[in-house]
């Protein structure tokens, strides 16, 4: 008798947690009606951003060919002023050499002068004569000068030498962009194949990974700062490496 | 005994202002590679190349690796190499000179540097 009262106390509290059961997906009902309201709503979304996705992935290889375009042209555009640059350079040793011979020359011509002031001393019109023609003649200051400009210009002519390499740096930033755009493409493919469960959607094939042959930090810095610091990592190296051959002498 | 250059660098633009800067220098003869593959075939083909200088980032082959064959190369191993690149960070230079490097430019270098280098590699 009093197993059978046990069982049905047992069977009341079952009924129990079966009727909070029911309590409980009475409240969840609206939670449940709100989540599928919100898939609804989702689902278009989800929608466009595959729509969205796709449409970002298709641009690109162009961008991708755009940005390769870049780089030819400003190395092409860099090789005209490279020519000209030559042909500066040309043309000033050519002026330095110039220079030289007439500035050789007004030495014989200094010489000559002295001969003549010589044969020519008493004759004070004579005198007079040659010390203005000598004046007339002094090209010392010019030479000078133009030797400087010279100097300068060849200077700047290795300045803009100097300047020409960023087109090697930012090739090699174009080239990181280039592999960074290519991984996202990459990305977005598998993104799409997830969204995309009908399988319809028409996916152009991956661009081909370039190979990672750039330096991504590449940047155009003040040359000689840069240097020095690789002159004294160079330098300190090199005691290191010296310090231990002397250790195995 | 004149100094036959290899000039190594996948830009154009790189090799040709190398090659100015060694013609102002005085020094005619050289060779060029576009990228470390092709440079070690040039240099185990021709026996007076004396003096490399190569960039580090190229395709199929960088020039840490080319350095690192050419000093594998009994042949090849004394050849003077000159690393001009644009990574100008303390690993990376040590790391250079860890698969010995003669010397390190970091671009851009002004022709002068260029100059001060080779000779300096010369000298030694």
């Amino acid at each position: 008798m009093s197993d059978t009262v046990k069982d049905l106390g047992q069977m009341l509290e079952k009924l129990r947690e079966v009727e909070n059961v029911f309590k409980y997906g009475e409240k969840m009902v609206p939670v449940v009606k709100g989540f599928i309201s919100f898939m609804s709503d989702f689902i278009p979304v989800i929608e466009e951003v595959n729509g969205s996705i796709a449409e970002t992935r298709e641009k690109i290889p162009e961008a991708t060919s755009q940005i390769d375009k870049v780089t030819s042209a400003t190395e092409l555009a860099i090789s005209e002023v490279l020519d000209k640059v030559d042909d500066t350079i040309e043309q000033l040793n050519g002026l330095d050499d110039s220079l030289d011979e007439i500035i050789e020359k007004r030495n014989r011509v200094e010489q000559l002068v002295e001969v003549l002031q010589k044969e020519i001393k008493g004759n004070e019109t004579a005198e007079v004569v040659l010390g203005a023609i000598l004046e007339e003649l002094d090209l010392t200051l010019t030479l000078e000068t133009m030797k400087n400009k010279v100097k300068d210009i060849t200077s700047n002519t290795d300045q803009i030498t100097m300047s020409l390499q960023v087109q090697d740096i930012t090739s090699q930033q174009l080239a990181a962009v280039n592999h960074l755009i290519i991984s996202v493409q990459h990305k977005l493919g598998s993104l799409l194949s997830v969204f995309d469960t009908s399988g319809k959607r028409m996916v152009t094939p991956n661009l081909e990974l370039p190979g990672t042959h750039f330096d991504s930090k590449a940047s155009y810095e003040k040359p000689d700062v840069s240097q020095d610091m690789v002159d004294s990592i160079v330098s300190d190296e090199k005691t290191t490496q010296d310090d231990i051959d002397k250790l195995f002498s | 005994m004149e100094n036959k250059f290899l000039i190594v660098d996948d830009s154009s633009t790189m090799r040709r202002i190398v090659v100015n800067t060694l013609k102002s220098l005085g020094y005619s003869d050289y060779v060029e590679a576009e990228d470390g593959k092709v440079a070690y075939e040039k240099l185990t083909a021709d026996d007076s190349i004396n003096f490399v200088i190569t960039d580090w980032n190229m395709p199929v082959m960088t020039g840490l690796e080319l350095t690192k064959a050419i000093r594998a190369n009994d042949r090849t191993k004394a050849l003077p190499i000159l690393m001009v690149t644009t990574r100008g960070i303390k690993e990376d230079i040590v790391q250079a000179l860890q698969a010995r490097v003669n010397n390190y430019v970091v671009k851009p270098f002004t022709p002068q540097i260029l100059k001060d280098k080779i000779d300096l590699v010369l000298a030694n």
